[in-house]
C-alpha cells in the first residue's frame, strides 16, 4: 500500500522532491466566496497568484494539445458546465471563460450572455474568428462533482472530455456495497499523488509546474486581468441584452 | 375502424422513409407515393410493398387515386407551398413535414388555404413524443429542481447533404439565395433550416414564448454552401434563457446513396439541460444506443433503436384529428412562433444584432 497524500502542499512537495527540485517558500489559499480561484503566494510576495489549475485537468490539458496543434482547423467550442452552490456564479464564470480560450488557444473579443438568477448562456466570438457556446449553472449541491462537457468542433475532426453517449462525468473506481444503493467512486489517477482527491491532484499539478516555471507568473496574471475584462463584458451584455466587445 | 387513405408524396424527405411503416399500420391505406425526378434511386422504394404503386409525379398519383382522404408532403421545403395549395383545393388532410415554409407569408398563405378548406395540417415535431421530454416535464412540473432558469438543447447530427443534396441547396432548403451576412460567402438553409424541433421543446417546457433571439455561425467543417455550425442563445418571455446548439456536428462519409455514410459514432445526439433554482436535470433525449463494430467498415459506432412511440404517436394522433375531429398537438398555427424563431435566429446572423420577437 502507498502512504496517501493528504493535502494539495503535501502534494506539491512530493513532486518537487522526486524531481530534486529546491521546495521554495510559498503558501496555497483556497477560494472564499469573494475570489475566482485558488491563490498562491510564492517567495513571499505580497500579491497573490490566482490558479486555473484545471489547465491541469488531464482531458482538458488534452483536449488543448490536440487543438493547439490543429489551430487552423478548430471551428467551436460547445460547452456546459453544472457546479454545487459552493461554487459562485462568478467563479464558475471565470473558469469556463478560461478554458474556452485556453482549449481555443484564442482571446474572446466578444460576447452575447444571457443570465437567470446561477444559470448563464453566452456566445462569444475569439480573435481566431471561432466561437464558443457556454451554458452553465452553479444550482446543484454543495460539493456536488461539477458536471461538464467541453466539445471542440474543428474541420474533420473533433475532442471532447466525454465519451460518445455519456453526458455525465465517468470516474475511476466505483465500489458496490450492501448497505447503499449508490457506488462510492474514487478518481485516483497520479500515482505520485495517490490518496489526493481528483481537484487537489490538478492543483498540486499546476502549482508544481508554476514552481518549475513551466507556468509563467506574468502570463497568468495577464491572463487574470484579461478574464476580469470579459466577465465584465458578460454582465454588461445581459444588462443590456446587447452583444459586447471586450476591452482591450 | 376506418383507415385513412393515405399518400406520400416526393419521397426527398430525411422523415418520408419513416412513414414507409403506414403500409402495415390498421389505421392507414398507404395507397401510393410519388418520388421526386430525379429522386427515385434514392428514395429507399425497395421498402415499400410491390403492390404500393410509385409515380413519378404528383399529377400521375391523384389521377390514379380520387378516393385518397390525405397526404403526407414529404418534398424539398421549396416545394411545400405548392403541394399544399393543390392538396388543400382537393379537400385532403395534410400531415407537413418540420419546415412547412421559412417564407413568413407563404406560410400564411399556408395557414389561410388549410383552415378555408377546412382540412387538418399537422406538421411532424418528433421531440414531443420522447418518454424522456415527459420526464422532464413532470420533473420541472414537481418542483425538485426548483424553479427553472435554463433550458439549453443540442442536436448534433450529421449533414445529409451528400445523399439529400437539396438540404444543402439555399433555394431548396431557405427557399432562396440569401448571404448569411455581408463578407460571409455562406448562404441560409444549412444546419439551423434543419432542427426546429429544439426551438418547439423550448417552447414546450418553458412554457412560454421566445422574447429575445441571439444566433452566431462558427466557420464551417465542411466545404458547402450552408451553415453547418451554429449556436442561438435568448431569453423567453417568462425570463427562462435558453441555448441551442442544431450544428451538424458529426462527419459522415461522403456517399450518394445513404448507405455506409456514419463516421461519427453516434449519429445524431440530442442532449438537454434544464437547470432550475434547486438542482440541474441532465438528459439524453435520443433513447438509448448499442454499440458496434461494423463489419463493412471496421467503424465503431451505435445506433438507437427508436421506441415505437416516436413515429406511431404522431400519425396516431393524425388519425384522431381526422376521423374524430381532434386538434393537432401542432398545427400550422402552433408552429408558426417556431419558425418565425428560426428566421429570426438568421436574421441575427445578418445583423449581428439581439432580434428582439
Amino acid at each position: 500500500m502507498l502512504d496517501q497524500i493528504k493535502t494539495v502542499e503535501e502534494g506539491v512537495n512530493k513532486l518537487l522532491t522526486i524531481r530534486e527540485v529546491p521546495i521554495p517558500s510559498y503558501t496555497f489559499f483556497r477560494k472564499t466566496k469573494n475570489d475566482l480561484t485558488d491563490l498562491l503566494s510564492l517567495d513571499g510576495e505580497t500579491e497573490k497568484i490566482p490558479l486555473p489549475y484545471w489547465h491541469y485537468d488531464v482531458r482538458i490539458r488534452s483536449i488543448w494539445r490536440f487543438c493547439r496543434n490543429k489551430i487552423d482547423t478548430v471551428c467551436c467550442l460547445n460547452a456546459y458546465s453544472f457546479f454545487g452552490k459552493d461554487m459562485t456564479f462568478e467563479q464558475a464564470l471565470y473558469r469556463e471563460l478560461d478554458i474556452a480560450e485556453f482549449v481555443l488557444c484564442a482571446k474572446i473579443k466578444k460576447v452575447t450572455a444571457f443570465k437567470n438568477g446561477d444559470a448563464c448562456n453566452l456566445i462569444a466570438v475569439t480573435d481566431r474568428g471561432t466561437l464558443a457556446n457556454l451554458d452553465f449553472g452553479a444550482t446543484m449541491a454543495n460539493g456536488a462533482v461539477n458536471q461538464c462537457q467541453h466539445r471542440v468542433i474543428l474541420q474533420n475532426s473533433m475532442v471532447n472530455d466525454r465519451v460518445v453517449d455519456n453526458q455525465v462525468v465517468s470516474h475511476g473506481t466505483y465500489v458496490f456495497n450492501d448497505s447503499s444503493v449508490k457506488p462510492e467512486v474514487f478518481d485516483d489517477l497520479e500515482v505520485y499523488l495517490y490518496g489526493l482527491n481528483a481537484e487537489d491532484c490538478k492543483m498540486a499539478l499546476y502549482i508544481n509546474a508554476l514552481i518549475k516555471k513551466s507556468e509563467k507568473i506574468s502570463e497568468i496574471r495577464a491572463n487574470h486581468a484579461h478574464l476580469l475584462k470579459v466577465m465584465d463584458a458578460v454582465f454588461r451584455s445581459d444588462k443590456t441584452g446587447e452583444t459586447v466587445e471586450v476591452e482591450a | 375502424m376506418k383507415p385513412i387513405k393515405i399518400a406520400i408524396l416526393s419521397c426527398n424527405h430525411g422523415h418520408a422513409r419513416s412513414y414507409f411503416g403506414l403500409q402495415n399500420d390498421p389505421f392507414f391505406d398507404l395507397v401510393a407515393v410519388s418520388v421526386q425526378p430525379g429522386y427515385r434511386d434514392k428514395a429507399e422504394l425497395y421498402r415499400l410493398k410491390d403492390s404500393i404503386p410509385k409515380y413519378d409525379s404528383d399529377e400521375e398519383l391523384y389521377a390514379h387515386h380520387p378516393d385518397l382522404e390525405a397526404v403526407i408532403i414529404a418534398s424539398a421545403n421549396d416545394r411545400h407551398l405548392e403541394q399544399v395549395r393543390v392538396a388543400a383545393a382537393k379537400g385532403l388532410h395534410i400531415f407537413s413535414m418540420k419546415i412547412p415554409s421559412f417564407d413568413l407569408n407563404e406560410y400564411k398563405e399556408m395557414i389561410e388555404v388549410t383552415e378555408k378548406a377546412g382540412v387538418v395540417c399537422q406538421v411532424e415535431l418528433e421531440m414531443r413524443h420522447h418518454a424522456e421530454i415527459m420526464r422532464a416535464k413532470d420533473i420541472m412540473d414537481s418542483g425538485e429542481i426548483g424553479e427553472p432558469l435554463s433550458i439549453t438543447l443540442t442536436n448534433y447530427s450529421h449533414n445529409p447533404i451528400w445523399w439529400r443534396p437539396w438540404q444543402g441547396s439555399p433555394e431548396e432548403s431557405w427557399g432562396k439565395r440569401v448571404f448569411l451576412r455581408d463578407g460571409d460567402p455562406r448562404y441560409r438553409g444549412g444546419a439551423l433550416a434543419d432542427h426546429p424541433h429544439i426551438f418547439d421543446v423550448v417552447r414546450l417546457l418553458s412554457g412560454s414564448s421566445f422574447d429575445t433571439v441571439f444566433a452566431d455561425v462558427a466557420p464551417n467543417m465542411r466545404d458547402i454552401e450552408t451553415e453547418d455550425l451554429v449556436h442561438i442563445s435568448g431569453r423567453m418571455k417568462n425570463g427562462i434563457i435558453y441555448s441551442l446548439d442544431p450544428s451538424y456536428a458529426n462527419l459522415e462519409a461522403r456517399v450518394v446513396r445513404q448507405v455506409d455514410w456514419e463516421i461519427y459514432p453516434r449519429i445524431v445526439e440530442v442532449t438537454m439541460n434544464i437547470v432550475g433554482t434547486k438542482g440541474t436535470l441532465i438528459s439524453d433525449l435520443y433513447g438509448k444506443g448499442y454499440y458496434f463494430v461494423d463489419p463493412r467498415t471496421n467503424r465503431y459506432l451505435a445506433d438507437s433503436p427508436e421506441s415505437i412511440g416516436i413515429w406511431n404517436r404522431r400519425t396516431q394522433e393524425f388519425y384522431e384529428c381526422v376521423r374524430h375531429g381532434a386538434k393537432p398537438p401542432v398545427g400550422l398555427r402552433d408552429h408558426y412562433e417556431t419558425i418565425a424563431a428560426m428566421v429570426a435566429a438568421y436574421n441575427s446572423i445578418t445583423t449581428g444584432k439581439v432580434i428582439k420577437m
